[in-house]
């Protein structure tokens, strides 16, 4: 499998600010990549440099098995980006924003296009109406149509759901995952909806006061983590006594009045639930689910100390 | 009272040698021009003013008895403020001044009679006035008038083709002129620092006459 | 990638700005003001430029024509047009950067240089299209108005009394030099627009350098006597030496040539800095 983006001991410094102290990750051809971190780790200042908006001061960066510093043009021609809120020539129309990116693809692109890519975003009818008077959603659709303007191989998204309906969340993630399996394209997505990346990504990282905390398979890295199971019986407390006392469960809590949640190895599961049917209680349903939210914030805690 | 007294001394000195009477002599050469009673021409003006570059211009001139000139030209042209018959002008309101024969002169090769004329009454624009009027002829062959407003102007005329009609071929006018300043408040030229070059006081202008339509 | 593309790309920007006709507006109105108080007054105004010789000498002709008439709108050129240019211009980099599509239009498959290659371009054919429309009114309605005739020019040694049929090329020659001057203006402009990330910012430093160069090119101390002939605010009235006799040509070759040569400064200075520049906004 191809390496489409290897970045490597990457470092920035604004004025005396390290920004980015040793940045490492690899996004293979076909990737969903999660690119996590929280509010100031570096995310917005790599994924720049990664798209030659700022100069890092050490690193490597190769897109495409290509140097950036020595072949930027070619490389940006095969990259389609949404980098923070999408922004857009206000006093322009929908359409004629597009057309400006349309003439500095590196292949003609027409109007055709324009307008079907308009229409699989939702705003063909609204292609005439300047930008200014659009919504943040309408925005952020207008963003998306102008990353896939230039048919990229790969697709830089940063926050690509932010202002979007939960309609909205949904075609967005279901453009990602199409764009994936039907056209190979490998996408890099950053976003704070972390519930959405553990569904679509299949590859991540996550980066904290400038460097990599943690880089791998998505299904790798979150089996190795507790599950979080939600149990309905016909006697909870009774279940929440035997949880903490057989099996040293301490993180047993009342979600509701039919619910109780707790954290547990997912091999353990099977177990849990023949010991309750043995103590008569009677379960109505188990669901359990691996947190990305849980592992990240774990992550960035554990980085911490 | 300082005026009245050159009056008296000059008129007293001179009165000796009063063989000719100024006043005849200028009724001889307004009766010749005055029988013009409109004329049209066609004049080539070309200045020569300290501060100013002109080139020569053509223009038009018409003239309808007693006193309307006019000069109409398509270019910008310059011509003396009071005009080139203020000399006719003066002579023709004979009570106004008083006229005193200076002798003969040669002008332009022409025996010339010198009338000087000094107004009666101070309000008068013009304080004195000289001319030369051509003997056999009688026509004017040159002019000098000191004004109070515009200083001295002098004119010679040059007799070709019209000279039966006391029209002038050529004059050649001087006229005196201020040491050019920029007005302030007009947007210049302000990053030259060129030498102002030295000026003169005269400027000149040659008027050349053709095409002459007469009455 | 065709760079025509591109240029054509800032020019519908600039076209697409409301504030690109404040300039054109602007100089419609302003052209139209003169004008109307020349019709009005404009003998008193030419008895004021004659002043020195009217008391011995009497101008006749149409003094007052449309090449006057245009000629004295072109005066404007020195103060205000300078202005209604860096308004548009001193936005071109520092604009985009303020509304965000900066990083979006960097990172297309274009270079920086040709980013700013393509923003110089149009901001130079701006210029041209503010100098071809102040002339089209200074000359289009004055003479539509007054007529034409001779052209009467005060300098700081005298008046120059230009005949008709020798205008036309002075004009053309005039226009050119002072599109060169403001376009000098555009470009030290856009080279400002690259250090800032707000609009107002680069606007109001060109207009604040044109000033300061102008006080020390008129201020008569001999300190600034060797800088002054290296200012380009000095040679930016250059196009007045059209308008004398003895034709100047050697000044004028001058002025045309310290133009250019801030041209290629503000043009290197843009270009190596904005090549090295962080785009963070």
């Amino acid at each position: 499998m191809s390496t489409v983006v290897s970045v490597s001991h990457l470092q920035k410094k604004f004025g005396s600010f390290q920004a980015l102290q040793d940045v490492n990750f690899q996004v293979h051809a076909g990737d969903v990549f999660g690119f996590l971190g929280p509010n100031g780790a570096g995310k917005s200042t790599a994924m720049r440099c990664m798209l030659g908006l700022i100069h890092a001061d050490h690193g490597d960066i190769r897109l495409f098995e290509q140097s950036l510093t020595t072949n930027k043009v070619g490389i940006l021609g095969r990259i389609g980006n949404i980098i923070e809120k999408p922004d857009f020539y206000k006093y322009l129309s929908a359409e004629a924003n597009l057309k400006i990116f349309a003439r500095m693809a590196s292949q003609p692109i027409t109007t055709t296009t324009i307008h079907e890519i308009l229409d699989f975003v939702g705003l063909l009818d609204r292609r005439k109406d300047k930008v200014k008077g659009f919504s943040h959603g309408m925005r952020q659709r207008l963003g998306i149509a102008q990353t896939l303007l230039a048919d990229p191989d790969l697709i830089v998204l940063d926050e690509p759901t932010t202002g979007l309906d939960p309609q909205g969340i949904i075609d967005v993630r279901k453009l990602i995952l199409r764009l994936k399996e039907e056209k190979g394209k490998t996408i890099i997505l950053s976003s704070h909806q972390l519930q959405e990346v553990e569904m679509i990504a299949n590859r991540m990282v996550i980066i904290n006061h400038g460097h990599t905390v943690i880089e791998g398979e998505v299904a790798t890295l979150l089996n190795a983590q507790d599950c979080t199971v939600k149990m309905s019986t016909d006697n909870n407390p009774k279940a929440q006594d035997l949880l903490q006392t057989r099996f040293a469960i301490s993180s047993v809590q009342q979600e509701n009045q039919d619910i109780i949640q707790f954290s547990v190895k997912k091999e353990k599961i099977p177990m849990i639930i023949e010991v309750c049917v043995q103590e008569s209680i009677g379960i109505f349903e188990v669901e359990s689910k691996k947190q990305l939210e849980n592992y990240f914030i774990q992550m960035i805690q554990n980085e911490s100390i | 009272m300082k005026k009245i007294s050159c009056l008296f001394l000059l008129t007293w000195t001179l009165s000796f040698l009063q063989a000719q009477d100024p006043q005849q002599i200028l009724n001889a050469a307004e009766q010749k021009y005055a029988r013009v009673k409109k004329f049209t021409a066609d004049v080539n003006i070309a200045s020569d003013i300290p501060a100013m570059k002109i080139l020569p211009a053509q223009a038009t001139i018409s003239y309808v008895a007693p006193n309307n000139l006019e000069v109409t030209s398509k270019s910008i042209i310059v011509l003396p403020k009071q005009g080139f018959r203020e000399i006719q002008n003066i002579i023709s309101q004979k009570n106004k001044y008083t006229a005193i024969y200076m002798g003969q002169e040669i002008i332009n090769g022409r025996n010339s009679h010198l009338i000087t004329l000094l107004p009666k009454s101070d309000a008068e624009d013009w304080i004195m006035a000289k001319i030369w009027i051509d003997a056999a002829e009688s026509l004017i062959v040159q002019s000098q008038t000191t004004t109070k407003s515009s200083g001295t102007l002098k004119v010679i005329y040059l007799y070709n083709s019209q000279k039966q009609w006391a029209l002038p071929d050529q004059m050649w006018i001087e006229v005196d002129v201020q040491k050019f300043k920029i007005p302030k408040g007009v947007a210049t030229d302000l990053h030259r620092n060129r030498e102002t070059q030295n000026q003169g006081t005269v400027g000149k202008i040659q008027l050349t006459f053709t095409n002459y339509k007469v009455n | 990638m065709n760079p025509f593309k591109n240029v054509y790309n800032e020019w519908v920007k600039i076209a697409a700005k409301p504030r690109s006709y404040l300039g054109v507006g602007a100089i419609t109105v302003l052209v139209a003001v003169i004008v109307f108080a020349l019709k009005a007054d404009g003998l008193s105004f030419i008895s004021f430029v004659t002043a020195s010789f009217e008391q011995t000498l009497t101008f006749g002709g149409n003094v007052l024509n449309g090449n006057l008439v245009a000629f004295i709108v072109l005066q404007m050129l020195v103060i205000h047009v300078p202005l209604l240019v860096a308004l548009i211009t001193g936005d071109l980099i520092s604009g985009e950067s303020a509304m965000g599509t900066l990083r979006l239009l960097l990172t297309h498959p274009i270079s920086r240089h040709q980013v700013l290659a393509s923003k110089y371009m149009a901001g130079a054919m701006y210029t041209a299209f503010i100098v071809v429309w102040l002339g089209i009114l200074a000359i289009g309605l004055g003479r539509g108005l007054f007529g034409t005739g001779d052209l009467m020019v005060l300098n700081s040694d005298g008046l120059v009394i230009i005949p008709e049929s020798d205008i036309t090329w002075r004009y053309v020659g005039a226009f050119a030099v002072a599109f060169l001057a403001l376009n000098t203006v555009a470009t030290l402009s856009i080279a400002l627009s690259c250090f800032s990330d707000n609009s107002v910012g680069p606007i109001v430093a060109t207009m604040s350098i044109i000033i300061l160069f102008t006080i020390i090119g008129t201020l008569d101390v001999s300190i600034f006597d060797s800088i002054r002939p290296f200012l380009f605010t000095t040679h930016m009235a250059s196009w007045r030496s059209f308008f004398e006799d003895p034709f100047p040509m050697d000044e004028i070759s001058n002025s045309v040539w310290v133009l250019m040569i801030h041209h290629v400064i503000f043009w290197a200075i843009s270009f190596f800095y904005f090549h090295r520049k962080d785009i963070t906004t």
